[in-house]
């Protein structure tokens, strides 16, 4: 399924070849009709298309779901890294338990003393009253 | 040759978001590949405006997925094989909005730029 995804993108970045080269060959070709050798008029075609690979990049990221396919790289990515080094994978995991622990007793604790209205009738208007 | 000295200056002037426009509306004038958009931008406009190329290309795939423009490869007059984009009916419609938006900024900003002082 892996495989999946290359040929996918490869076969979508040899059409989005085929057609920058369709430009700057056009490009070419008008140049050396005003004139310019053959040399030059490439150069200046290239030239002035600017960045061919970051444009190339451009594309890639203007697809929809794009969010998705990120996603799905990014979770492969992180299974690899926690197979390859299963400590750090546990120290992570330790350390986010210790946390989202610690936080929920925190709350827990200044909700029932300091949040939650007292069991009295009207419990929400007794406040505290520093003498 | 003059051309490439104008060019810096107009291309800062394009404003944001007037690409997609522009796009739009050459493309509704007749399908069209990619180099012959950049091309009739500048005829049209006299040699004025001068798309970079860089972002032409980003630009066109976003309309695509947006639905407002369709690409299909067909062959040009000198036997090559190109993509030649073409408008959707919804990207005639967002045409006519962006158009219709267009003109109500620039009368609003030319009212404000003509006031006496």
């Amino acid at each position: 399924m892996i495989w999946d995804t290359w040929l996918r993108r490869y076969r979508w970045e040899r059409r989005l070849d085929k057609e920058l080269r369709f430009h700057l060959e056009q490009q070419i070709r008008d140049n050396i009709k005003a004139g310019l050798n053959a040399e030059e008029a490439r150069a200046k075609a290239y030239r002035d298309f600017g960045a061919i690979e970051l444009a190339k990049e451009e594309c890639w990221d203007e697809r929809p779901l794009r969010w998705l396919d990120d996603l799905i790289w990014d979770s492969r990515f992180a299974a690899r890294i926690f197979v390859r080094n299963p400590g750090f994978a546990f120290t992570i995991v330790l350390m986010l338990t210790l946390g989202v622990g610690a936080n929920t007793a925190a709350f827990s604790i200044v909700y029932a003393v300091l949040l939650r209205p007292l069991p009295l009738p009207s419990g929400d208007r007794v406040t505290s009253n520093r003498l | 040759m003059s051309r490439q000295e104008k060019a810096p200056a107009a291309e800062a002037e394009l404003l944001q978001g007037t690409l997609d426009m522009l796009i739009l509306k050459v493309v509704a004038l007749a399908p069209i590949h990619g180099y012959g958009i950049v091309q009739r931008i500048l005829l049209i406009s006299k040699d004025a405006l001068q798309v970079r190329q860089g972002s032409l290309y980003p630009a066109l795939y976003r309309l695509e997925n947006r639905g407002w423009l369709r690409a299909e490869w067909k062959v040009t007059e000198g036997g090559r094989e190109a993509k030649f984009y073409r408008l959707t009916k919804d990207g005639r419609r967002q045409l006519e909005a962006e158009t219709d938006s267009w003109e109500r900024l620039c009368a609003a900003i030319s009212l404000i730029l003509k006031t006496a002082e």
